[in-house]
């Protein structure tokens, strides 16, 4: 459902404008015609219509039927009608699929612009990478239920086990040194040491100690989306979902 | 998490206003003349409209000399001038019904209702606008042919008759209306089955189908039940004389109209109940 705008009774601005499904246009309608079409709906002027066909980069093919368009071409039509009504709040459903290299870049620098802006912009997507990019905040829902609603950093510093890189010339020295109950230690390549359970500041603390020089200290982050695993194994089914708010 | 980039800005809407019938109204007539179906579909319609009568007339002329009485007396002049209306609404109504199916196809009905959540909106604004443009377009197509036929049979001397005679003109316009009330029908029924074929078997059974399977009846019962199918009750609008079995040109508009009506009813409760 790409369109312009729902409107409330009371309120003279749009709302809401949405892209939730690209592929909402009449296959013999140009992206012009499409866009005015809507447009019309809420007395918005042509002149709108002709700027957002430009901020989309559909310039050149604005009077072909959309039924040649490629899925790039489709989605950023889909993004022209969402953002037709200047509205308050953005959602955009897999806003790059389908788009080539250059289109996703466009696509993160248009929604940090919109949330600049002071606009809420809500993406939906499977694209944890893409994720990470862009949103601030996320929200996961996995059967219904929702699984996590924090700011990114927070998701991903919650889901990461506590992982320390070290690399010393003294690493036999430092893994008694470093062993304890809770800990254990995985020899990683190199010379070097992966250590589960402890902060950085306290395998610093203990090296130090015992004077033994460390080459390397590194706290390890999990990627958004091996939180995104994490945390949601136990609740993983077909359907999950994550949705940001940039 | 915010990379120094340059931001993209959305120029800002100065002028902006609610969703109105006017606006829709606006909105469907860019929809309805900004699709290849619609000119194709119109000037198919136009044409047969008055080429018809005019091959008809020429072949009448032609004949004239060759013809029995029984054959002579048979022939009406405006028979000769309206019988594009019969192949013209064929055109009309696929035009109408794909107004509407076209978009359940296609799935721009969703661009459509989200932007306009009143739906009924939608489908009034559509059959105005369809209405206001076959009407127009069909007005100066049946007096074209009107005129057209006439002209070619006057060479011969044959079958005048006079548009200020009475009920001429009726039947003329009558015509043009008839077809208007054919679009309107389909697009109805588009709105009902929601698929393009689905719309034109349905109006073909109804306006072609139906009339001959009568025939099956008694006769009793054929001219009974025939002069209140929707094809004949419409037909009279166009047609002069009036036999024993068949309603009169207001009765037969009418009845055609809430045909029309109850059609469209249907297509609006539909449309509000069911989910895109």
């Amino acid at each position: 459902m790409s369109a312009a705008t729902f409107d409330r009774e009371q309120a003279d601005a749009p709302e809401v404008g949405g892209l939730l499904e690209a592929r909402s246009v009449h296959t013999g309608r140009s992206a012009y015609n499409h866009l005015l079409a809507l447009a019309q709906t809420h007395g918005i002027p042509k002149r709108r219509v002709a700027d957002l066909i430009d901020l989309v980069g559909l310039h050149e093919v604005a009077r072909k039927r959309t039924g040649q368009f490629s899925l790039g071409m489709g989605q950023r039509l889909g993004i022209a009608a969402a953002l037709l009504g200047d509205p308050k709040t953005v959602m955009l459903d897999e806003p790059v699929n389908g788009l080539d290299p250059e289109g996703i870049h466009w696509v993160r620098n248009l929604l940090k612009g919109l949330a600049a802006e002071g606009r809420t912009v809500f993406v939906s997507s499977h694209l944890m990478s893409e994720m990470a990019l862009t949103a601030d905040h996320l929200i996961v829902i996995g059967r219904g239920k929702l699984i996590a609603d924090t700011s990114v950093d927070d998701f991903v510093s919650r889901a990461s086990q506590k992982v320390v890189l070290v690399r010393s010339p003294e690493l036999e020295r430092l893994r008694t040194e470093l062993a304890g109950p809770a800990v254990s230690l995985v020899a990683a390549d190199r010379g070097a040491l992966e250590v589960h359970g402890l902060t950085a500041e306290q395998v610093g603390e203990v090296a130090a100690g015992a004077g033994i020089a460390l080459h390397e200290l590194t706290p390890l982050q999990a990627s958004l989306e091996e939180a995104f695993m994490n945390l949601t194994r136990d609740e993983l089914e077909f359907a999950t979902e994550m949705e940001a708010v940039a | 998490m915010s990379a120094v980039t340059p931001m993209v800005r959305i120029p800002r809407l100065e002028v902006t206003g609610r969703v109105a019938f006017h606006r829709v109204l606006i909105s469907e007539w860019t929809k309805l003349r900004s699709v290849r179906s619609t000119k194709w579909s119109l000037v198919v319609g136009f044409l047969l409209t008055i080429a018809f009568p005019v091959i008809f007339a020429f072949v009448t002329s032609s004949h004239w000399g060759t013809m029995s009485p029984h054959e002579r007396a048979d022939r009406h002049p405006l028979d000769v001038a309206l019988a594009g209306v019969n192949v013209a609404q064929l055109a009309i109504a696929v035009l109408g019904v794909l107004l509407i199916s076209a978009e359940y196809s296609t799935g721009s009905i969703r661009s459509t209702f989200t932007a306009v959540p009143r739906r009924l909106l939608v489908l009034w604004a559509k059959i105005l606008d369809y209405a206001v443009v076959s009407f127009v377009l069909m007005v100066p197509a049946v007096l074209a042919s009107f005129f057209a036929s006439q002209a070619i049979l006057a060479r011969h001397h044959i079958l005048q008759i006079s548009f200020t005679q009475a009920g001429v003109a009726r039947s003329v316009i009558g015509g043009a209306v008839y077809v208007m009330l054919v679009g309107i029908f389909a697009l109805s029924l588009g709105a009902i089955v929601r698929s393009t074929a689905g719309g034109i078997a349905t109006f073909a059974g109804i306006f072609f189908v139906l009339p001959p399977l009568m025939n099956i009846l008694p006769l009793s019962w054929n001219n009974a039940i025939t002069q209140y199918l929707p094809s004949e009750a419409g037909r009279q609008l166009f047609s002069l004389d009036h036999a024993a079995h068949t309603l009169t040109p207001l009765v037969g508009g009418l009845l055609f109209a809430g045909y029309c009506a109850a059609a469209l009813a249907i297509a609006a409760v539909l449309l509000v109940k069911r989910d895109v």
